[in-house]
């Protein structure tokens, strides 16, 4: 599967420009990661990727050929996780998979028993989902995302209200389903994306930062992370963002990101997330 | 569509409202037989096609609402929650919007069964009467046309807004108390009952069951029209669902 977005724009109703001029193309087998803060488009690319937007401007294809004349192919291969949903309160997992299953045409009981156990939820089975915690409704979107034999999986925050042991499962759970098929994983949680991700998108204010390996986008951050002891009441030095204060016996060690570090700043190797508020706040400075 | 009716049809009917409903629609319906319908309609007896008729136009309001609050569960916040998965799925919103409105006339069917059942059960233990295809006639003309215009008014409102099931429910309500005459009378209970005594007395000692030509033409605007509302509905299904989208 191919999808390619081609210069688009997305205006909403209310004048707000979602989306400006995005050329994003996808192919499969990948696992892309898309990063950004609130508000900064990422959910609505996902939205005009599964055809629930009409883009303002530019066109999205699918194998070459129009999104829209493709709707129902796209939707018999998709698997989508939004990041806001609701579900049947009244109804067991099982007859909600069920249900959904046969929503997206599949007959196969084979296909919601495994969903079930990918997701963890067997024992939850005859459950009614009104009765579950806020973990396991999470675990029943997955589950009614990863049903049936879906080409383009998109998930819009996945691991929201899953414990860690959950949240490392379901990241290798991904990661093993983008073998052969796109995944786009759409999260807040830069850790996430530097596990399993070979592909990373950054988006601040309806355009795209970066886009390309993780590792690239780190590289181009190295030099501009840095460490330093203060002391309580000191300023943080002009142009530097804070990512992390630890309180030690010396004083609080700060570690910044920024364009030029201060000299009293020690340089060290940048992580994801260093390089992530890097490309945002470059991206802030240069408009 | 077999598998998604049979859930449809297991959230709307096998739920605690739909069952309280029925058994509100079912004691009314005893109410007014036993109440209104003893003394018969319009000087007819009891088991006259007026009197059956005046039966079925008296408890209509309240099979509305029943209608009305199965329809507005399609069209709540937490449907739309869900509708955010479920039209991400292949499924042809048509079809799917067709299986619902399947699911809600099942429910209809059942409430009609019940409360013919309990007129049957009426009949056969007060007059020892059992002619029941003479009640044929006044099923077709006062049920069919308004459930077909109730739904497709409610599928058209719903889509509108929500809120204006509630308006509608309201209305509804309000018809069980307001007495109209005429025959754009919407459930007929008013025609039923004044009608009848406009014509003449017939050999069985009472007027024959025969409605005027403008309470038939009355009666195929109803389902015109309903059927148009539920049309219009259908038509604008897959450019509504986009539209939603674009408020979010």
């Amino acid at each position: 599967m191919k999808i390619e977005a081609n210069n688009i724009t997305m205006i909403y109703p209310s004048g707000k420009k979602a989306l400006q001029n995005i050329t994003v193309k996808m192919e499969s087998p990948s696992l892309i990661g898309i990063l950004g803060p609130n508000g900064a488009g990422k959910t609505t690319l996902m939205k005009l990727i599964i055809a629930g937007l009409i883009p303002a401007k530019g066109e999205i294809l699918l194998d070459g050929e129009p999104l829209l004349k493709q709707e129902k192919r796209l939707k018999a291969a998709l698997g989508y996780l939004p990041q806001s949903f609701g579900l049947y309160d009244e109804l067991p997992v099982w007859q909600f998979l069920e249900y959904m299953a046969a929503l997206k045409g599949i007959s196969n009981k084979k296909a919601i028993k495994d969903v079930l156990e990918q997701t963890n939820l067997s024992e939850q089975r005859k459950t009614r989902i009104g009765a579950l915690s806020g973990g396991q409704r999470q675990r029943v979107g997955i589950a009614q995302a990863l049903l049936g034999n879906t080409q383009l999986l998109i998930l819009d925050e996945p691991t929201v209200g899953l414990d860690p042991e959950e949240r490392v499962k379901f990241r290798n759970l991904f990661s093993e389903m983008a073998q052969d098929k796109i995944v786009l994983l759409s999260t807040h949680i830069v850790e996430d994306v530097q596990s399993i991700c070979n592909r990373v998108l950054v988006i601040n204010d309806g355009q795209i930062m970066f886009d390309g390996e993780p590792a690239a986008l780190i590289a181009q951050t190295i030099g501009h992370v840095g460490v330093y002891v203060s002391q309580i009441g000191d300023k943080t030095p002009d142009g530097c963002q804070v990512v992390s204060k630890v309180n030690t016996a010396k004083g609080i060690q700060c570690r910044v990101v920024a364009k030029h570090l201060p000299s009293f700043a020690e340089a060290v190797e940048p992580t994801l997330e260093d390089a992530y508020l890097y490309c945002i706040d470059k991206g802030e400075d240069g408009r | 569509m077999s598998k998604i009716l049979k859930y449809e049809l297991k959230r709307q009917i096998f739920n605690k409202f739909f069952i309280g409903l029925l058994a509100i629609n079912g004691l009314y319906a005893w109410y007014t037989l036993t109440s209104d319908i003893i003394a018969g309609t319009a000087y007819t007896a009891p088991f006259s096609g007026w009197s059956f008729g005046t039966y079925l136009s008296t408890v209509m309001p309240i099979i509305s609402l029943t209608i009305l609050f199965m329809m507005s569960r399609y069209f709540s916040k937490k449907e739309k929650q869900v509708q955010v998965i479920t039209s991400a799925t292949p499924v042809d919103p048509i079809r799917f919007m067709l299986t619902r409105c399947t699911a809600i006339t099942v429910g209809f069917i059942l409430i009609i069964t019940v409360l013919l059942i309990i007129s049957a059960y009426f009949y056969i233990s007060f007059f020892k009467y059992y002619n029941f295809t003479a009640f044929l006639l006044p099923i077709i003309y006062t049920l069919i046309p308004s459930y077909v215009f109730i739904l497709g008014l409610g599928i058209l409102a719903g889509r509108v807004h929500q809120g204006l099931f509630y308006v509608l429910m309201l209305v509804s309500l309000a018809l069980c108390f307001v007495h109209i005459s005429g025959a754009f009378d919407f459930f007929g209970r008013g025609y039923y009952n004044n009608y009848p005594i406009t014509l003449p007395v017939s050999a069985g000692g009472e007027p024959a069951f025969s409605v005027s030509d403008k309470f038939l033409l009355a009666r195929l605007a109803y389902l015109l029209l309903g059927l148009g509302m539920l049309t219009v509905s259908i038509q604008s299904v897959k450019r509504k669902a986009r539209r939603d989208s674009l408020r979010i």
